[in-house]
């Protein structure tokens, strides 16, 4: 750890969960030259929220002109929904200090305690901070599995479905993966950023939500599967591949060099994604398709968000490759599974989330691949 | 390790039991995440007057038709204008032009003249 003769790290004192009175000490002071910690994961935090309007983009493009209006405000209101039901109890069920392998209690219901003490997730972390990264993950993942909705759900439920789902979906799985009690946790099972949480979980409940609801109505229009708004698509995906910066690169809690690795390594499964991905286009069809570019950019994101600060950079740039061609295969999955779920969430996050973290499990290596940083830090 | 403290070995560092947890992991989550989002949406589903879905009709028109006040992607009058002339495709043909369009014409005409 931190051996410095002038600086201490954090440490949290239960006798005051709340991290000091506010009105006694200053409790800043705590976090003296480390500020920096904070200071990065709640910029990651910013950039993590722009993920949400660009998946509503990205739906919208995918969408039918008719029903794209929907998905942009959801894309809103789901931010709204979930950031209601973190402070309400979501932050409590994943991620109190109490909670036991399968979900959290309610020791920090509505909040309670949440402020300046060290963080459960990392000591170098207000709660706050902590909270607020947490909650933009949440809020990205509800707004993914609404893409199963698309063109035939309505608003109402949606939403009711959002909170709900947020409740004992997200919650529950963010509480065995990366609570320090939960069972995955110390299983252990290795996910960085949220391959199983984040992905997997989306990408199988919108699966769920599209079958539940039935297949769309398919008049025989042209429109029925094509996306009407390419320049929508694109720009959807430009916000998410710039909001995955903060979304990996932060989820190391702390400023380190890690972190950093993460972030590049974040940009590169993207690019070598993108290329599989259209790669696959071109070799199938010899043609290119921005919408193609899109989704395997999205494909090789997804696949190194599980294991993007475990490995080195030639195997992030080898597991986003591999993630996209392999979902790229998927071309057809809809019909296979004869379930319409058109914004290609399964696809994409599910099949990409399994795929990634099964490669994590492949391609995570100890500190001696880093020898150079490690003798420095360890 | 990078950041002082984690250590993560996987296959290619020897430790092949990481990829078996892995899949453990994927089982327990994709299990999970598919069953109680199912059940979730069939109580919902069959709560009275939460309808998942919207109607047939409503679908053929589109999501935001029914939805919401008269908001939709891209520019309306354009769309409304397009909807006017599919709807109205004789009148269009030999109905008188208005003052703007005969000018237009005239002008485009004046200009055609002059090019030649």
């Amino acid at each position: 750890m931190y051996k410095n003769a002038n600086l201490q790290q954090p440490e949290f004192n239960e006798t005051m969960p709340k991290g000091g009175n506010t009105m006694e000490v200053d409790v800043n002071l705590q976090y003296a030259g480390f500020e920096y910690h904070y200071v990065y994961i709640m910029f990651c935090g910013f950039i993590v929220w722009m993920i949400i309007p660009g998946i509503g983009l990205l739906y919208g493009g995918l969408a039918r002109r008719k029903s794209a209006v929907a998905l942009l405000f959801q894309s809103l209101m789901v931010v709204a929904v979930t950031s209601f039901q973190w402070i309400f109890w979501g932050y409590s069920l994943a991620y109190s200090r109490t909670a036991g392998p399968f979900i959290g209690d309610l020791a920090n219901f509505g909040m309670r305690n949440v402020m300046v003490a060290p963080s459960p997730g990392s000591s170098f972390l207000p709660e706050i901070v902590f909270c607020f990264y947490q909650l933009l993950f949440c809020a990205c993942t509800v707004q993914i599995v609404i893409g199963g909705a698309f063109e035939r759900g309505r608003i109402v439920p949606s939403l009711i479905f959002a909170f709900l789902w947020a409740t004992i979906v997200y919650c529950p799985i963010a509480c065995w993966t990366w609570n320090a009690n939960g069972w995955l946790f110390n299983l252990p099972s290795l996910d960085y950023a949220g391959g199983g949480p984040v992905h997997q979980a989306s990408g199988w409940s919108a699966l769920a939500y599209a079958f539940v609801l039935g297949k769309r109505k398919h008049a025989g229009d042209k429109s029925h599967v094509k996306p009407h708004n390419t320049t929508l698509v694109f720009l959807g995906t430009v916000f998410i591949w710039f909001g995955w910066f903060g979304f990996n690169g932060g989820s190391t809690l702390n400023a380190t060099v890690r972190a950093m690795l993460a972030a590049f390594n974040t940009n590169i499964a993207a690019s070598t994604g993108m290329i599989g991905w259209v790669m696959v286009d071109f070799i199938k069809y010899r043609k290119f398709s921005v919408v193609g570019a899109c989704e395997g950019a999205i494909a090789g994101l997804v696949g190194i968000t599980p294991a993007a600060g475990y490995v080195s950079i030639w195997l992030a740039a080898l597991i986003g490759f591999l993630t996209a061609v392999v979902c790229a295969l998927c071309q057809n999955l809809n019909n296979w599974l004869h379930i319409d779920e058109g914004m290609d969430v399964f696809k994409l996050h599910g099949v990409g989330g399994m795929v990634g973290s099964f490669l994590t499990g492949i391609f995570a290596t100890e500190g001696s691949k880093y020898n150079l940083l490690s003798s420095a830090l360890s | 390790m990078l950041d002082g403290f984690t250590s993560a070995p996987g296959g290619i560092d020897g430790n092949g039991i990481q990829v078996a947890k892995q899949l453990a992991e994927i089982v327990a989550i994709a299990a999970y995440a598919f069953t109680v989002s199912c059940a979730l949406l069939y109580i919902i589903k069959f709560i009275p007057g939460m309808h998942l879905r919207i109607s047939d009709e409503a679908e053929e028109h589109g999501l935001d038709l029914d939805q919401f006040f008269e908001e939709q992607i891209g520019d309306w009058s354009l769309f409304e204008e397009m909807e006017r002339k599919r709807q109205m495709p004789t009148i269009q043909a030999t109905g008188t032009p208005t003052p703007e369009v005969a000018s237009a014409r005239e002008s485009s005409d004046i200009e055609k003249s002059k090019a030649t």
